[in-house]
């Protein structure tokens, strides 16, 4: 067993807790909010990494299709 | 523009022209499970390309679409990319394809309020977000996945969820996350 699961554990059911007394909206709010600290900003390294990222998706997950409408 | 004023300028154009739609990806995976950072916002809209093309021609400049649309390779929906001018996120819009699961996702959809952005938005049932996550099946898909089924607890509909992922073929999938769970929550 990881010696560090009982600390994992304990931070997911803080996390799942938190979560729980939260409506849908709410949730949905800080999914926003975090997403904006991470990714309002034109950083070229940023955009290095998520193109990787991406590419990784189109790989695994898509195929070309025709032009745009 | 930001990220929210991207995500809030397109509902409001697809809502102005009378598409049905629902959020997908990680917003609405937030609106049921442990909320993350994602760096794109994912919708699904039910509407010939025509009618998709005619809204995203009214998007500001600010908003740029990528001009080759994309094939998903599980369903065989079609997809489009929006930049968000001055920052890293982007938005895809999938068109609405023919899987069934896709139809009963828009039958059971859910409206509700976003309040950072003061809006209210159609999003799937935590159910049919699972049902399509496990399909996916990257990583963070079944983390959402956790996550979602640790939070919604006992709320979950556990017959409709066995029915879909057995047509799926995604049980065990279902099972071992199931056992990923702390016994109490």
């Amino acid at each position: 067993m990881n010696p560090h699961q009982p600390l994992i554990d304990q931070i997911f059911r803080e996390k799942v807790l938190r979560a729980r007394r939260q409506t849908p909206g709410e949730r949905m709010s800080d999914v926003l909010e975090l997403s904006a600290m991470h990714f309002d900003k034109d950083d070229p390294e940023l955009r290095r990494r998520l193109a990787l990222v991406r590419a990784m998706d189109e790989r695994d997950c898509y195929g070309p299709a025709q032009p745009r409408l | 523009m930001t990220s929210s004023e991207a995500v809030v300028t397109l509902l409001e154009a697809i809502e102005a022209a009378g598409v049905k739609y629902v959020i997908v990806g990680a917003l609405a995976a937030g609106a049921w499970g442990i909320p993350r950072s994602t760096k794109d916002a994912d919708f699904v809209v039910a509407c010939a390309a025509p009618e998709l093309d005619a809204v995203l021609r009214q998007l500001p400049p600010s908003i740029s679409v990528d001009p080759q649309a994309r094939m998903e390779l599980f369903t065989g929906t079609l997809r489009w990319v929006l930049h968000v001018e001055n920052t890293s996120f982007e938005i895809e819009v999938f068109l609405l394809g023919d899987d069934p699961h896709h139809a009963e996702i828009f039958r059971r959809k859910r409206r509700e309020h976003i309040g950072m952005i003061d809006r209210e938005a159609w999003v799937p049932t935590a159910e049919d977000l699972v049902i399509q996550k496990l399909r996916w099946a990257r990583r963070k898909d079944l983390d959402d996945v956790q996550n979602i089924l640790a939070v919604q607890g006992a709320g979950i509909d556990q017959v409709y969820l066995q029915t879909w992922c057995e047509r799926h073929g995604t049980l065990d999938r279902l099972s071992e996350l199931r056992r990923g769970i702390p016994p109490e929550l």
